[in-house]
């Protein structure tokens, strides 16, 4: 004779591991910042994110509205996110018409933005003009900086992220693929 | 019909009160003064916010220049012209906040550290950080020496060797303390008490 007893020893067990799995789906992790920086008169782009670190290309000369030639000293600039200690460049790298700038973004500022709020501030970058002299050589006069609007959005990934990510790339492709 | 209307115009405005109160709070700028209008008149702009900094507290000033000066004109009256912009030196490590009747100078956490010179109009800002004072008023006062203007370049052979400055332009040169008043609030006050 068979007798069906209902299950009283596991169903706990079970609920808990279905709280781990469910828990560890939804947990996301910060994977870095995605910064744009807005101005009319000088293009600054951001790499993509890379944890705490933010780095974006800054050129090295640009022109101004009388036609001069205006240097960007990005050695000298300074990201300044309203509510935190403004930033200055760990390390700036020539990259032949760009200047690569890396700067690590504080944990205050991570903690700030935990709630999906985003940071906002600006980008001081130091400029000097270009005057070429009556004897034909170019000389260099202060000219302020270039100010630009940042906002940076922090990126978090998890499990869930990374699954929806790649059913969006398979479905991208089956409609590229149409 | 009517009541519901009420009631959804009623949440409604909470909600918006709720999004001005959380704004509000967001908020880290602190209302500054510009005392008689003496860092306007060269152009000076000064600006204070609260910040956090590994979890702390701190007040962050920062000082400014643009190319629009304050000018008082007869029977009380103020305008603001664009030029005359003077070159100047602020000796950073000068800079201190009054705050309780003690005097304290900026931390090291300043970008600022020793005397810069403010060669043109719109520099990237000097920014000075203070342990965040009690709140009340308290004052931050900036040495400062105003230079006489650069020689510019020579774009012509006759051009002139030494810039052209007018009187009250020299009577502007030298060492001068400005002052900035500063309100600090409660950071920890809940709104509408």
């Amino acid at each position: 004779m068979i007798r069906l007893r209902p299950m009283t020893k596991h169903p706990f067990r079970l609920l808990a591991l279905l709280a781990a799995v469910a828990l560890s789906g939804c947990t996301e992790k910060l994977v870095g910042y995605r910064a744009e920086f807005a101005s009319n008169t000088v293009a600054v782009y951001a790499q993509g994110p890379s944890g705490d670190r933010l780095s974006f290309r800054v050129p090295k000369r640009t022109t101004d509205l009388s036609k001069r030639t205006v240097y960007l000293a990005a050695r000298g600039c300074v990201l300044h996110l309203r509510g935190f200690l403004p930033l200055t460049p760990d390390g700036v790298d020539d990259a032949g018409e760009h200047w690569e700038v890396r700067i690590t973004i504080p944990r205050d500022v991570e903690k700030g933005t935990s709630v999906g709020a985003r940071a906002y501030g600006e980008l001081f970058i130091p400029a000097e003009v270009g005057v070429i002299s009556f004897t034909g050589v170019e000389l260099r006069e202060p000219s302020g900086t270039r100010v630009l609007g940042a906002t940076l959005t922090p990126v978090y990934k998890g499990p869930m992220t990374s699954l929806g990510d790649s059913v969006a790339g398979f479905l991208r492709g089956l409609y590229a693929a149409r | 019909m009517r009541r519901a209307s009420v009631a959804v115009r009623r949440a409604s405005l909470a909600a918006l009160a709720l999004v001005a109160t959380l704004a509000g709070a967001q908020q880290p700028e602190l209302s500054v003064t510009d005392t008689q209008g003496r860092m306007g008149r060269l152009g000076l702009i000064g600006k204070a916010e609260r910040i956090v900094h590994k979890g702390e507290l701190y007040l962050l000033v920062r000082l400014g220049a643009q190319d629009v000066r304050r000018v008082d004109l007869p029977g009380g009256r103020v305008d603001w012209v664009r030029g005359g912009f003077l070159p100047m030196q602020v000796a950073c490590d000068a800079v201190v906040l009054e705050a309780d009747g003690a005097r304290h100078p900026p931390l090291t956490l300043s970008l600022c550290r020793e005397p810069v010179k403010i060669a043109a109009p719109f520099p990237v800002p000097l920014y000075f950080v203070f342990r965040y004072p009690k709140p009340g008023r308290v004052v931050v006062t900036f040495p400062i020496t105003v230079l006489p203007p650069d020689t510019p370049v020579a774009r012509h052979r006759n051009a002139p060797a030494e810039p052209v400055l007018s009187d009250a332009d020299a009577r502007r040169l030298g060492p001068q303390e400005f002052e900035l008043q500063v309100l600090v609030d409660d950071p920890f006050r809940k709104p509408g008490r």
